[in-house]
């Protein structure tokens, strides 16, 4: 079944939209029917739609590493939505990002292609790679789905340290080696509802490109060219 | 029903003698920037609802765009007029709450923020649910305003009765500071 994208989600708190001035704000709806041990549907023959909670610590303090063992941290709604969150690499190589909007545009910022910026909101990209680091613009958040950071320039089987700096200095780390191939995919962060689900990733590619297409991004967005590069 | 009033800097004004049964308020947020080709100066419109210690209830307590209401509901953002508007059911605040703090932040972005010196003008104001307005009030921005965050005004209880004052207090500390002030995480 395809997704419907224009369906509304009531059901989740935050993706309700904003009432009208005098508008009394919605109720939620009565719930089936059912005896408290009843493991039926009810009567309207569907269970109650439960919104998944994103997974992982909520919120970040000081500095937190993300590891195989606990690999996802989720923003909370503050965090999520105040000032930059910026990733850089400790040390040598080179960090990128691939993006993804909410309309399904996509694109990347990289030094290796020459691309640094994305759609503008509020005349800022709401990716930009600068002076070696992959900021991201979170007033416009709920424009953001999706976002992967490119980890590259290994040197040997050195490892790689990315640090994702939020506003209030608050840091997460992960830490990758070049040997699954010379690009990897660090971190994967996805909008849900408001908020920054960051999960480590350290997949290998030999390019940009084949990230792109291993996680579905379909590059859609060129920068103008007099702003190329 | 009595013409809007236009309160000065520091100046109050009682809600109940503004509307005949003191129930829900909309205030709004308005305002004007010095014409840019650089980056947007992002004012960011938000209230805290605070005990009566002046701090913020809870860190959810502090409502804007991406946590759009109060967990009680009594104060929640909504579609209206002005550049943003914030809807307080003064019937429905709870009792523990003194005041409500009405603050407008500039984004901390990274990538040149700015001060309120880009803002032209702005104002506060408080309308009933039907658009009539009560109060209003012009903020003051001094020229070259290092200011990152302004509290523009605050709605609080007073002997039993709910108030407006217009406050017009800026922070050069921007949105830390606030939160610092209101003791919210952010």
């Amino acid at each position: 079944m395809a997704l419907d994208r224009t369906a509304s989600r009531e059901h989740i708190a935050y993706l309700r939209r904003r009432p009208k001035v005098g508008e009394k704000p919605a109720q939620p709806a009565a719930e089936p029917e059912t005896s408290s041990l009843s493991l039926s549907l009810g009567r309207a023959g569907a269970a109650k739609p439960t919104p998944a909670s994103a997974p992982g610590t909520r919120r970040v303090h000081g500095r937190m590493l993300l590891t195989a063992d606990t690999p996802t941290v989720t923003l909370d709604r503050r965090q999520s939505a105040i000032g930059s969150l910026a990733f850089e690499i400790a040390g040598p190589g080179a960090v990128g990002a691939l993006w993804e909007l909410t309309d399904l545009t996509a694109g990347h910022v990289d030094a290796a292609v020459g691309t640094s910026t994305s759609p503008e909101f509020g005349r800022r990209p709401i990716v930009e790679l600068t002076r070696h680091r992959v900021v991201v613009g979170l007033r416009h958040v709920h424009e953001l789905r999706r976002l992967l950071i490119l980890v590259s320039g290994f040197r040997g089987n050195d490892p790689q340290r990315l640090i994702a700096e939020l506003h209030n200095e608050s840091t997460v780390e992960s830490a990758h080696t070049s040997t699954t191939g010379p690009v990897v995919v660090a971190m994967a962060i996805y909008q849900v509802d408001g908020e920054l689900v960051i999960r480590r990733e350290d997949f290998g590619f030999d390019s940009g490109e084949s990230a792109a297409a291993a996680y579905g991004f379909t590059i859609s967005w060129l920068p103008p060219v007099e702003r190329r590069g | 029903m009595s013409p809007s009033i236009n309160l000065q800097q520091g100046a109050n004004a009682s809600l109940g003698e503004l509307m005949p049964v003191v129930g829900t308020v909309v205030v709004g947020f308005g305002w004007r920037l010095i014409e840019s080709n650089g980056p947007v100066t992002e004012l960011v419109p938000s209230a805290i609802v605070c005990d009566a210690d002046g701090k913020a209830l809870s860190d959810e307590h502090l409502v804007f765009f991406n946590q759009l209401a109060a967990p009680d509901g009594a104060v929640r953002f909504v579609d209206g007029g002005d550049e943003e508007q914030i809807e307080v059911d003064l019937a429905a605040v709870p009792e523990r709450v003194d005041k409500i703090v009405f603050v407008v932040y500039i984004d901390p972005d990274l990538r040149k923020p700015s001060t309120y010196s880009s803002v032209r003008s702005a104002y506060f104001r408080l309308t009933d649910r039907s658009g009539t307005e009560l109060v209003r009030h012009d903020i003051v921005i001094a020229s070259g305003s290092q200011s990152t965050a302004m509290i523009f005004g605050e709605v609080y209880r007073h002997r039993g009765a709910w108030k407006v004052r217009a406050v017009g207090q800026g922070y050069s500390t921007g949105l830390k500071g606030v939160a610092a002030d209101f003791g919210v995480e952010i």
